[in-house]
């Protein structure tokens, strides 16, 4: 058997959440994570009302002002949870090997804070307006930037996009980093910043987001009654290891990636390519446990279940589901790496799975709590607009 | 996969077209080839619904349950065959309507591929279906035509 990647740590930062321990226990209480009503939204008359924000000014004790100033918000928010999975993995990096720790990060959006700033700046200033950071600010492999410079990581670094999927697809190719033997350890997540007037400007047009103002937006994937997508911003980032260096050091494993695999639809329409990416997945073995991509639009979540009950046909009715994105908004690039900081990073993680109703693929009564890093095999569900798919499995 | 893609426009308001043609319950006047067409579960915009066809020329009746999605806010519809699947791998049907001032274009296209334990070929079906819903889509634009309007 080649080198073998297990999860040694995880941080994240979400809305309402600031740090692991926050995010559990909020999940715990089943509170919704997201506002109800977007305090700028009514001001630049936009219809979208609703969103998860992160308090930034709530990390004016971790971060120097000044640094924070120079900063897009998702590169702040990406430093605190890789810096939060460093501690959980009880690794320092200034006492490794610096060419043999890597980054690769997941981002669909880009820094649009510092982007729309800029755009503000431009119109209502001229090109005084614009900050000198600006271009260093906005770009999608600026937190991958900031973390290298941060922790002098030299190891093989990228940043991938792609939409939904991009946390899932950069921890899969940070999982290839370790087994084609160019690393030890990698730093592998996502950190997205959209709930921004300008973000979500883009973002809502998407076709999955309630633009009418007369209905109410509901974003309850896998339930009849949802009607919308609901975005978060979040930053969540995994230490993945190389299986001897960790045993070696006494870290404490929480899981063992154990398949991926990522393709994409082309032209194809159907569940066909979806239904191969879970398959070659989980490789003949049923998880026991799914983490849904959940976009919360009904063609969307239709084609999800559709994929997996041609996949797992009755064995469906034993399998446990869940959503944690229900909770939290979906946090788009940074999604999947949010659901396995929950579903494998260990702490007290306690999450309420569901069944799905295989006639209908709709989730149906909650199960009792369960605490989530039991579950022996956990698929992590991903997709993005378009047909990019990618899958994850972990074991116990 | 194969794709096959059928449109039709019919002089009656967009709103009308997509409330009467997604009254399922109803396809069975509003199609010839179902005799029976039953909701079995309706919530917010999915339904499940049970769909029977007449006898064909051998006196064979076909039934299946299909999942769909009526998306008026979009003016566009989902359809997933679900069970039985056969002859299919999967099936997939989306109605997409546009307004053109008092004509309402309805698009329908249909995405699927057929199950090899069928004995039946992709060609085979794609030809099949694409004249029956030729035929079926004209049929009801003149039935839609033929009806008075709301106002």
């Amino acid at each position: 058997m080649g080198r073998r990647i297990v999860i040694t740590g995880g941080g994240s930062i979400a809305p309402q959440a600031t740090g692991k321990a926050e995010l559990m226990a909020k999940l715990k209480k089943g509170q919704a994570l997201y506002r109800q009503n977007l305090e700028w939204s009514d001001k630049v008359g936009f219809p979208v009302k609703q969103g998860g924000m992160i308090d930034y000014s709530s990390l004016e004790n971790k971060f120097n002002k000044r640094f924070m100033k120079q900063c897009d918000h998702f590169s702040i928010h990406a430093l605190y949870a890789v810096d939060e999975a460093f501690r959980e993995a009880n690794i320092n990096p200034n006492q490794c090997e610096y060419n043999r720790i890597g980054i690769y990060v997941g981002n669909s959006a880009g820094g649009w804070n510092a982007a729309g700033e800029g755009l503000y700046g431009l119109k209502t200033r001229g090109k005084k307006g614009i900050s000198p950071f600006l271009a260093s600010n906005w770009f999608p492999a600026a937190p991958q930037g900031h973390i290298s410079i941060n922790y002098q990581i030299k190891g093989p670094s990228k940043t991938v996009a792609g939409d939904m999927a991009s946390s899932a697809i950069a921890i899969a190719n940070a999982c290839d980093m370790i087994k084609a033997d160019r690393a030890d350890i990698m730093i592998a997540g996502g950190s997205e910043n959209i709930v921004t007037p300008w973000g979500l400007m883009f973002y809502s047009r998407n076709g999955k987001v309630n633009m009418d103002t007369g209905v109410q937006t509901i974003y309850a994937p896998f339930s009849r009654e949802s009607n919308s997508m609901l975005f978060s911003d979040a930053a969540a980032f995994l230490i993945l290891e190389e299986r001897e260096h960790a045993k070696s050091r006494g870290a404490k494993i929480f899981g063992e990636i154990t398949g991926y695999h990522l393709n994409n639809n082309g032209k194809d329409c159907s569940t066909l390519p979806y239904q191969e990416c879970i398959r070659k997945t989980v490789e003949g073995k049923p998880p026991n446990l799914i983490y849904l991509n959940g976009v919360g639009y009904p063609e969307d979540d239709l084609y999800e279940t559709d994929a997996l009950i041609n996949v797992f046909g009755g064995e469906i009715s034993n399998m446990m589901f869940t959503c944690p994105r229900a909770i939290t908004g979906h946090t788009y690039g940074a999604a999947t790496a949010l659901d396995m900081v929950i579903g494998c990073g260990g702490g007290n993680t306690i999450i309420r799975p569901q069944r799905m109703d295989d006639s209908t693929g709709l989730l149906t009564d909650a199960l009792p709590e369960i605490d989530a890093p039991l579950r022996k095999k956990v698929l992590f569900m991903s997709r993005g607009i378009g047909g990019i798919n990618c899958c994850i499995y972990v074991e116990k | 996969m194969i794709s096959i893609e059928n449109r039709v426009f019919i002089k009656k308001n967009l709103d009308e077209v997509f409330d009467i043609t997604n009254d399922i319950s109803n396809w069975k006047h509003l199609f010839t080839e179902y005799q029976d067409s039953k909701v079995l579960h309706k919530s917010g915009m999915h339904v499940t619904f049970r769909l029977t066809t007449w006898p064909n020329e051998k006196g064979e009746i076909y039934e299946w349950e299909s999942e769909r999605i009526i998306n008026k806010r979009h003016y566009l519809c989902v359809a997933l065959r679900r069970q039985p699947l056969l002859p299919f791998k999967f099936m997939k049907i989306v109605w997409e309507y546009k307004g053109h001032g008092e004509y309402t274009e309805m698009i329908w296209r249909q995405e699927f591929e057929v199950d090899e334990r069928s004995g039946y070929s992709n060609q085979y079906f794609a030809r099949k279906l694409d004249g029956q819903t030729k035929t079926q889509i004209a049929i009801i634009r003149d039935k839609l035509e033929g009806m008075e309007s709301y106002d």
